[in-house]
């Protein structure tokens, strides 16, 4: 028998979601963006916007073009002709958010605004 | 302290109570190297690691010795702490990424071996201490061995499915060694400077706690990281955490001492002769080779 063989381990533990349905905003600016980053694949690809742990103050956005999952766990949004997913478990974490893109070449790229956190880091990415 | 006269001729076993959690999954050293404060990417197969999780203020919520077994980590806590740890790992794990967590609270055992001749003991078991060292987990059996240096002082520590302890132990006691209460194992813990969960929680920082080693502040974000870098880049700290060796040990809690200010003792014990504590107490006061508390009673200051 090894160390992880015996009896007395529970199943994978579980983190209650309290699930609500997400409302983003997205600027003009960020819009344009998401656009020019899928390359024309917006039929067949989707943007997901999630948080993971990490970062200083706790959480770390991350954003990601992908192939569509077609996952019911995930809630879609449309902005500017472009599907945006938001997986159910981010939903309190994300919802509320305002997504903008600043055009500058120090500090440039997606910003986000999240009215739910208590703090955020420095670099933006970070929130808790 | 340092003649170490206080430890045990051979050995002494102890069962430390501990929080146990195994995480799962092909993205296990990722997501753990995005929480803790040292870099958990680079641990091999029963590789050993000691690391901090800490709050975004930089306090700290969890002490966790990891063993990795590919794909599969074991994560060593502080005792009463399992919960919110699985919880706070839990809560962050993207979408896309295979990781799972696993209370193994009643499945695993955590021994504490400490004396004088340690390996003489462990000799009779079979065991090679050469084999024993401080980054990396032993397999004896289905049980784990490895080693900690706290101080001047080696602390085996063995990790043992909680149906096999008490045989284990028993084999320990054949081959000499002694097991202990938790009163002996407060006071030899305060003795050698092994923090438990009165200083390695959510009140303390890690700097102050002398824990400056589990803080890799060349790795990348993790929670606590931006408090822990100003900390590290303006190099002085407002308190310290130092031992305290006393006739009667002052009692758990704050005192406020005349000309120093608040200091708080975390932990006590009392021996044959004397008492031990730790306290935290302001940076400056670390230099004074004795704290008068305001009942006249006298503690000889420490640095651990």
């Amino acid at each position: 028998m090894s160390i992880l063989g015996g009896d007395g381990f529970t199943l994978p533990v579980v983190t209650p979601v309290e699930v609500v349905d997400v409302q983003i905003e997205f600027t003009d600016s960020a819009k344009s963006a998401m656009k020019e980053n899928m390359g024309g694949d917006e039929s067949s690809h989707v943007l997901i916007i999630s948080a993971q742990s990490g970062g200083c103050s706790g959480y770390l956005y991350d954003m990601k073009i992908a192939e569509d999952p077609n996952d019911s766990n995930f809630q879609r949004l449309d902005a500017g002709g472009i599907t945006v997913l938001v997986h159910n478990k981010d939903s309190p974490l994300l919802d509320g958010i305002r997504v903008d893109f600043k055009d500058t070449l120090m500090g440039g790229g997606f910003q986000i605004d999240n009215p739910n956190a208590d703090r955020s880091c420095g670099c933006g990415q970070s929130f808790g | 302290m340092s003649s170490e006269s206080f430890l045990h001729p051979l050995a002494e076993v102890f069962i430390l109570p501990s929080s146990i959690s195994v995480v799962k999954g092909t993205d296990v050293l990722e997501h753990l190297n995005r929480s803790l404060t040292t870099d958990t990417t680079q641990i091999g197969l029963h590789g050993k690691q000691d690391s901090l999780l800490c709050n975004a203020n930089g306090r700290i919520l969890d002490r966790l010795t990891l063993c990795n077994l590919e794909e599969q980590v074991i994560l060593v806590g502080n005792h009463g702490t399992g919960n919110e740890t699985r919880q706070q790992l839990l809560r962050g794990v993207p979408w896309d990424q295979d990781v799972a967590i696993l209370d193994g609270d009643d499945a695993i055992g955590h021994l504490k071996l400490v004396g004088r001749a340690v390996d003489r003991c462990l000799v009779g078991l079979g065991i090679d201490p050469t084999d024993i060292d401080l980054q990396s987990w032993m397999e004896f059996g289905s049980s784990l061995i490895s080693r900690s240096k706290v101080g001047d002082s080696f602390v085996t520590e063995i990790l043992v499915p909680t149906a096999e302890i008490d045989i284990l132990v028993d084999i320990l006691i054949s081959n000499g060694a002694k097991r202990i209460d938790s009163v002996r194992w407060g006071e030899l813990r305060i003795r050698l400077g092994i923090l438990d969960n009165n200083e390695m929680n959510p009140s303390n920082l890690p700097f102050e706690l002398g824990l400056h080693e589990l803080i890799k502040l060349d790795k990348g974000c993790y929670p606590g990281q931006e408090i822990h870098a100003r900390m590290d880049s303006r190099g002085r700290l407002a308190r310290t955490l130092v031992r305290l060796d006393c006739k009667t040990p002052p009692a758990v809690g704050k005192h406020v001492l005349p000309g120093i200010g608040r200091i708080v003792v975390t932990s006590n014990a009392e021996y044959e002769g004397g008492g031990v504590a730790l306290a935290i107490i302001p940076n400056e006061a670390k230099e004074l080779n004795e704290l008068v508390f305001d009942d006249g009673s006298t503690a000889k200051v420490e640095l651990i």
